[in-house]
């Protein structure tokens, strides 16, 4: 098993500590600690035994347990001598005659354990439950200082008077040992299935256990064991439910067997329905009642909104709790609760989707319109599952457009794509049918009836188009599939919204100048029209280079969505930030992407949704490589792809794998790149707007086996056509790159510098400004450009245009100016991450010192003047400041004043 | 710790223009914070700001595997629990260090950075802790007594 061997203990170093202050205190004679079940007080009591013993002292232990509960003072036999128990027959300890005989002996015997450091430590577990006749001899044996206790004590139960009045009287300390806080639970889990965990497992391990060490322990033992908790291909993540051991259901079930048949009752409806009111709640089973239940830290109370609210306090009961109730007393629980929230006016808005789901799981059936409305919500609430399951039981029940179309939506959304779409051309089908489509002409239907049947039929082919080009890859059928309907649609905003539509595949497909061209014809724009066009929009201004433009579109296509509130047949908000990261790559605007995606990203990782964290994750790959950090690239790029097969998003794989030859490429990998390059058209077709960068990937991994010129024939190629089809900044790139290979063809830099005129993209224009400077031998320009880069973020890029400069210096015999960009370059270099390329291979050479030149250096760095040094090697002033002069040429510096760090730097 | 928390620790950290600046930085805050903790250091300052530098950019590194990771940390707690290292001086080197972070990151210095930061730390900590309390078992001699019928530990030490 891939865990640590003995579960770690972290975060209770504070507890620790009070427990050396405890011990060394003289006036103290106990800590105690108190705690709900499977916190973890036992283990803390172990470890407070363990510091006890290096720190000197002998460590017993008393377990009281039922076998000992019983009978009187077996719990502490050991702690008396052998046979001292027997000499006392049926003596009570009540009697102080009794007491005082065991108690001698036992001092006897403790006083052989007790050590120079003092005495011994007396460990006691679950002291609560120890009979009472051991109990107060312990507590004599504290009294008298004989040996010092550690105590464990479960809250919720009443402990016996004895042991409370320990901290009360102020002989003991009193620890409360809570929960473990997220930070505690994140570190405990990476120590102990050592290596990192995916946000989505950490946060379902956190929302399972509530930071309780036992609860925990047992998750992840039981997940592993059942092998759905596993670290194949990615750090520790779940492929399926964590579910609950056998062990943990024991537990659960003693500890709530131990309870009142009405406090049960009151946790049953919580189990199955989830949160409750309080009040409601109340009436049900009485204040009392739920006060023990609070006591006993099953429940919590917590405020939300305007009304108080109960759950369970751990989630886990309620799995246990469910399968303890029968077929009959589920289905009569969840009606009433239904039939409750009913009568009270089910205005909340949670509550349609609540009645609905419980109607549902009691008897399998629910009011059709009340299931639409409750998948709705659901929908936009964004529990896609919930949704779906709720859509399909109403499509079951009576199958109408509107059915259709909320449960093919859910299937896209939860990525079932050949099901969304039967559903969707069924939905078109009953939709037509509904408006009688075939009986009557359009002019001649009523108004009113015609536009919410238009609007309806135009949001199924939306959702019917989106889903056969995102996900079923099928682009011809997307865009037929807009037409049939359009043709029959009187409303001119039903025909715009289908023009959106139409304009996506266009856009999305590496058409810009069609999508934009199309989106033109639209006039009328109503809020949602204006939501829908910004997406295709935003896309194709990004691919022209039109970046602010497409930044701002996308912003405000952004707020708008919001808005909007809850829509059908509409593509989720994140989608406008998807363009807005694009664009800031496309613009150059490389940490304003870096950190808008890395935001994003982690909230889809968080919500778990692969589809953002595949998206998020190709931008930011594509920012990372293009900054220089090939080694971020390529574990962003991979997530992306782990995310894109989790999803089923299959035409997202190529990019990833492009990106993925990209970034092993650069970083040298050439067998790695070779791998992933070939993946790239292995499977699915990637969506058009991506087509033409697919060659860097094809490109670096040539470039990383050596062949080069082979690379730069790809990307000079990949980048006329991308040029011609209007995907101009992704031109410039791979035209841009083709130059860092080693192109030197007037053409190549020509384009560029079309490219930069004909977008508003800095990283565009500074690429141009370098192919110009490089090909024109321009020293001060490529200088010049090598800021621009740096400034930009572009680090690899600065780092292989100063390494040019430095060429160019050195071509000019300036030696001096070409050691020290040499040196610069290779700095900037350090920050790639281990970025190996040919325009960095070229850097550093260096020019070695002669042995005479590296003695002259070091007596001039310690500080002696030239006619010293001259003197001490038998040489004229005048040679030993031309070797002096020499020296500060080849190590790069002006003068002595950088020769000590010169010569350290220099060492091998 | 996620990957992506890994990620931004390494790429705050080299992000950093000046690692051994922040170094001695970091020593400044912590003697401030915690003035026994200078009785643990007697090297010259420059190069123990050199050095904690250069061990911080290797556990950087090694966070994303494991056993080279925790690996070094034991060895690294072996070293400062002979120094005198405590515990309780895990926490004043975690403030010292965030602060030093900050101070230098400045605007790089984002929640979602701060937060990889405290994750990383407590990691380290925790660790290195658990090695220096096996140290402090292992040297001592008395075997545990327990109650009659528990598993005798005797044997083990």
């Amino acid at each position: 098993m891939a865990v640590a061997t003995r579960w770690p203990f972290v975060g209770r170093h504070d507890e620790l500590d009070a427990f050396a202050a405890a011990l060394a205190d003289e006036g103290c004679e106990a800590f105690c600690i108190y705690g709900a079940p499977g916190v973890g007080k036992t283990r803390l009591a172990d470890e407070c035994a363990a510091r006890a013993e290096s720190a000197g002292r002998r460590v017993l232990r008393v377990t009281a347990d039922r076998s000992t509960e019983a009978v009187p003072l077996v719990a502490i036999a050991h702690l008396l001598p052998a046979g001292s128990l027997a000499e006392l027959g049926e003596g009570d300890v009540k009697d102080a005659v009794v007491r005082a005989r065991l108690l001698h002996a036992a001092l006897g015997l403790l006083s052989e354990h007790t050590a120079a450091a003092g005495v011994p430590v007396l460990v006691l577990d679950d002291v609560h439950r120890l009979d009472a006749s051991s109990l107060t001899i312990v507590d004599h044996l504290l009294a008298l200082g004989a040996v010092f206790g550690v105590a464990t004590i479960v809250t919720g139960e009443l402990p016996p008077e004895t042991v409370t009045r320990w901290w009360r009287d102020e002989r003991a300390v009193r620890l409360e040992l809570t929960e473990l806080d997220q930070l505690g639970v994140d570190t405990l889990l990476h120590v102990a299935l050592e290596g990192p965990l995916e946000a989505s497992a950490s946060a379902e391990l956190w929302d399972a256990s509530h930071g309780n060490p036992l609860a925990l322990r047992e998750l992840v033992l039981g997940a592993l064991s059942r092998k759905t908790l596993v670290r194949q291909d990615r750090p520790w993540h779940l492929i399926g439910p964590i579910g609950a051991t056998a062990r943990m259901h024991e537990l659960v079930r003693a500890r709530i067997g131990a309870l009142t048949d009405t406090a049960r009752a009151a946790l049953e409806p919580l189990a199955l329905c989830g949160p409750l009111g309080l009040n409601e709640l109340e009436a049900g089973f009485g204040l009392a009642t739920l006060e023990e239940l609070e006591r006993d830290g099953l429940i919590s109370v917590q405020a939300d909104r305007r009304r108080e609210v109960v759950r369970l306090a751990h989630p886990m009961h309620g799995e246990v709790l469910k399968e303890g109730l029968s077929v009959l007393r589920s289905r009569s629980i969840l009606l009433a609760q239904a039939n409750a929230v009913e009568a009270r006016g089910g205005r909340r808005r949670e509550d349609p989707i609540r009645i609905a789901t419980w109607r549902l799981a009691a008897t399998g059936r629910a009011n059709p319109e009340l299931l639409l409305r409750a998948a709705r919500l659901a929908r936009f609430g964004g529990d896609h599952r919930r949704a779906a399951s709720l859509a399909r039981a109403a499509m079951a029940g009576q199958p109408t457009a509107t059915a259709g179309l909320v449960l093919g939506e859910s299937l896209y959304d939860l990525s079932s794509f050949e099901e969304a779409e039967q559903v969707l051309a069924k939905a078109v089908e009953l939709g037509m049918g509904e408006l009688g489509m075939g009986e009557l002409a359009a002019g001649e239907r009523a108004a009113g009836e015609r536009a919410a049947g238009d609007d309806e039929l135009v949001r199924i082919s939306t959702v019917r188009r989106r889903n056969l080009f995102w996900g079923c890859r099928l682009d011809e059928e997307a865009i037929a599939a807009g037409r049939t309907v359009s043709s029959r649609l009187a409303s001119a905003a039903a025909r715009d919204e289908l023009i959106t539509g139409e304009a996506e595949v266009l856009a999305f497909g590496g058409y810009p100048m069609e999508a934009l061209a199309l989106l033109g014809r639209i006039d009328a724009s109503p809020p949602r029209v204006d939501v829908l066009s910004a997406i295709p929009r935003a896309a194709a201004l990004a691919t022209i280079g039109r970046t602010a433009e497409a930044v701002t579109t996308s912003q405000r296509g952004f707020q708008e969505h919001l808005a909007l509130g809850d829509e059908l047949a509409i593509a989720p908000a994140g989608t406008h930030i998807v363009n807005q990261a694009w664009a800031l790559v496309e613009a150059g605007r490389l940490a304003e992407a870096d950190e808008l995606g890395r935001t994003w990203l982690d909230r889809a990782a968080r919500e778990r949704r692969p589809l953002g964290v595949a998206w998020f994750g190709i931008h930011l790959a594509r920012c990372a490589i293009t900054q220089g950090r090939p080694s971020t690239a390529r574990q962003l790029a991979d997530r992306a792809r782990a995310a894109a097969e989790a999803g089923g998003y299959d035409g997202l794989k190529p990019i990833a794998y492009s990106l993925l030859a990209m970034a092993c490429g650069i970083l040298g990998d050439a067998a790695a790149s070779a791998s992933h390059a070939l993946k790239i058209d292995a499977g699915a077709r990637g969506f058009g707007f991506f087509d033409a960068e697919l060659a860097l990937g094809r490109a670096w991994a040539m470039a990383a086996a050596g062949d080069v010129p082979a690379a730069r024939a790809v990307l000079v190629a990949a980048g006329t056509g991308a040029e011609q089809a209007d995907h101009l900044p992704v031109a410039a790139w791979l035209l841009h790159d083709a130059l860092r290979l080693g192109a030197d063809d007037d053409d190549v830099a020509a384009s560029l510098e079309a490219l930069a005129a004909a977008t508003d993209s800095t990283l565009v224009a500074v690429r141009a400004g370098h192919a110009a400077a490089l090909l024109g031998d321009d020293a001060e320009r490529l200088s010049e450009a090598a800021d621009q880069f740096e400034a930009a973020g572009a680090i690899l890029l600065a780092a292989e245009a100063t390494a040019a400069t430095a060429d160019s210096a050195r071509r000019r015999q300036d030696q001096r100016r070409a050691t020290a960009l040499d040196i610069r370059s290779r700095e900037l270099a350090a920050r790639c991450e281990g970025a190996i390329t040919p325009g960095l291979r070229k850097a550093y050479r260096p020019t070695p010192l002669t042995t005479r030149e590296r003695e002259i250096a070091r007596l001039a760095a310690a500080g002696h003047p030239s006619r010293e040094i001259a003197a001490s090697l038998f040489l004229s002033v005048r040679t030993v400041d031309n070797h002096l002069r020499r020296i500060y040429e080849k190590l790069g510096i002006p003068g002595r004043a950088g020769l000590a760090d010169a010569l350290n730097a220099d060492q091998p | 710790m996620t990957p992506e928390q890994i990620d931004l620790v390494r790429s705050s950290y080299a992000s950093l223009d000046d690692a051994r600046a922040m170094a001695s930085d970091f020593y400044r805050r912590l003697y401030s914070i915690d003035e026994s903790a200078r009785n643990l250091f007697s090297q010259d300052p420059a190069v123990m700001a050199e050095k904690f530098a250069a061990e911080l950019s290797a556990i950087v590194q090694a966070i994303i595997s494991y056993d080279v990771f925790s690996v070094r940390l034991r060895h690294l707690a072996v070293r400062h629990h002979a120094a005198g290292v405590r515990p309780r001086h895990y926490r004043s080197v975690g403030g010292a260090l965030m602060q030093a972070l900050a101070a230098q990151l400045g605007s790089g210095w984002t929640p979602a950075v701060e937060s990889a930061w405290r994750r990383a730390y407590n990691l380290v900590a925790e660790i290195m802790i658990a090695a220096s309390a096996d140290l402090d078992l292992r040297s001592t001699a008395s075997p545990l007594l327990r109650s009659e019928g528990a598993k005798d530990t005797a044997e083990e030490s």
